[in-house]
């Protein structure tokens, strides 16, 4: 796990209030580390900065 | 018993000419249930009172001579993430278990109860709707019916199961970035997720607010354009259901495929494909003329967007329950809702964008093609409990992963419709009937003429 990531949850968790026992703790934490590569997968792919986001939308 | 109708389009023939009435329906359904069911888990909850309830008032109305619904006599089942009334809405899981009961039924099963269709139960699910294989830790695993050492597919198992097994010909599910093709995948039933915001979500538990759809499965595409032309209908109450007009499909499913340009999906798809999906989507295309092979755009960049709105959006939905109840949740969820909740907010609008930026390019695809094709799973039905599987030299989870070919296509919205192939003698795996937003018509066109050749069916044993 990068230590950025591993300081980042830390922080996230405490500001959640969310309180783990280490075992759960150690797992979020390859959840995330999951999602860290998916973003990295995301951002292969050049985006406008000014692209408008789709969120609740009507095709 | 054998002599009864089976399909909902021969209930609705059968009923309606006097062969037979709603109550003998429903009794038979029931007994296919009472007899099935303990094997399977798909049911969680059986209705059998209010099935009778309604097989009788039918029964009544045709007495009286008055005019029958779309559905009349048709069983169906319903994934418990739909609000039943008088049943508290699971959704799965644990956590909701001690909810009051729902107080109205959710807008869709109106729509089929007006139709006069005869609801016999509720069905198994991922917890949350967070899963491809129906592995429930505590409401259990669903079995799949062609083979019940084998996952049935999720998060709508109980849904697939139920119609692969005969139990109701047609049934309700979700599908966020699967979980209706792929139980219709594995189980060998037809599926059809539609356009997203085309159906009413009110009265529904949400799971990822900005990828939720829902829609049917069904034992023939007759019975899929039948039940899904009765979902449909603008629904106020709901933001995201278009205010659209009904445009009924089942009249133009036997118009076949002659002037429709098909390609089949290459690249993204190919390289997540095993040897049965590719199979499965091959001689789908050449049995429609497809020669055209084509690649779409960012597709892996598309599953991430997808994977990572998911996660954001759930993990903030469950939060406050976390924090109270973890206790409560679902192991195999858990730790993935936490994760998602932390996901910084730049990422979160990152997808957002690209959703934007990949709808546009797909699109102008259509501008092409009138349809597209692609596999609907890796694989054929994994081992419930097996981890992981294999394509080529890459190893993926079984769980997060089953959805890797539907979640490029669920993340804006497309309608889908899912046809059952069979690459070998017991196993099945569906192909994707991919059309322009709101050409349900032509997903389910697609699927009849897969259905008419004799190469997509479903194989469900009668009685």
């Amino acid at each position: 796990m990068d230590p950025e990531y591993d300081a980042y949850i830390d922080a996230a968790l405490s500001l959640n209030n969310l309180i783990l026992t280490p075992d759960v703790r150690l797992e979020v934490a390859k959840q995330f580390a999951l999602l860290a590569g998916m973003k990295a997968t995301l951002e292969h792919e050049p985006i406008p900065a000014d692209e408008e986001p789709a969120n609740i939308y009507r095709l | 018993m054998n002599t009864l109708p089976f399909t909902a389009t021969e209930c609705v023939d059968a009923f309606s000419r006097g062969d037979c009435s709603a109550i003998e329906i429903a009794e038979a359904t029931l007994a296919r249930i009472e007899q099935t069911n303990p094997a399977l888990n798909a049911f969680i909850e059986i209705t059998a009172q209010r099935a009778r309830r309604e097989a009788d008032h039918l029964d009544r109305l045709k007495h009286q001579g008055q005019p029958l619904g779309a559905l009349a006599a048709v069983p169906y089942a319903v994934k418990n993430l739909f609000d039943v009334s008088g049943i508290t809405t699971l959704a799965g899981a644990k956590l909701y278990a001690t909810q009051p009961p729902a107080s109205q039924d959710a807008y869709l099963i109106q729509r089929l109860n007006r139709a006069g269709g005869l609801l016999a139960g509720t069905l198994n699910m991922d917890a949350y709707a967070y899963g491809f294989t129906t592995e429930n830790t505590h409401y259990g695993a669903t079995h799949n019916p062609r083979d019940t050492a084998r996952s049935a597919g999720g998060s709508s198992g109980g849904t697939g199961a139920a119609v692969a097994a005969g139990l109701v010909p047609m049934g309700l599910a979700s599908d966020t970035n699967g979980s209706i093709r792929v139980p219709a995948s594995l189980c060998g039933v037809f599926g059809l997720k539609p356009t997203f915001g085309r159906l009413s979500r009110t009265g529904t538990q949400t799971f990822v607010s900005s990828l939720d759809h829902l829609g049917p499965l069904a034992a023939t595409t007759q019975d899929l354009a039948l039940a899904y032309d009765a979902l449909q209908g603008a629904d106020p109450l709901d933001p995201v259901c278009a205010p659209r007009d009904i445009e009924p499909t089942r009249g133009k499913l036997d118009q076949g495929i002659n002037g429709l340009r098909i390609a089949r999906l290459t690249g993204y798809f190919d390289a997540h494909a095993g040897n049965e999906a590719r199979w499965a989507a091959q001689t789908a295309a050449r049995a429609l003329q497809a020669i055209d092979e084509i690649e779409l755009p960012g597709v892996a960049a598309a599953r991430a967007a997808a994977y990572l709105i998911t996660a954001a959006e759930s993990g903030a939905l469950y939060l406050d329950n976390l924090r109270e109840h973890i206790e409560l949740f679902e192991p195999l969820s858990r730790d993935r809702l936490i994760a998602g909740s932390l996901i910084p907010a730049a990422w979160y609008q990152q997808a957002l964008r690209y959703r934007r930026w990949y709808l546009d390019r797909v699109l102008s695809l259509f501008q092409q093609y009138d349809v597209l094709i692609a596999p609907a799973t890796p694989i054929t039905a994994p081992l419930l409990g097996q981890s992981t599987f294999t394509i080529g030299d890459r190893e993926f989870a079984t769980r997060p992963n089953m959805g890797l070919l539907t979640q490029p296509l669920s993340f804006i919205g497309l309608p889908v419709a899912v046809a059952p192939l069979w690459p070998n003698t017991h196993l099945p795996i569906g192909v994707q009937i991919i059309a322009p937003p709101w050409r349900e018509d032509l997903c389910l066109r697609v699927a009849h003429a897969l259905e008419e050749v004799g190469l997509a069916n479903t194989r469900i044993q009668r009685g």
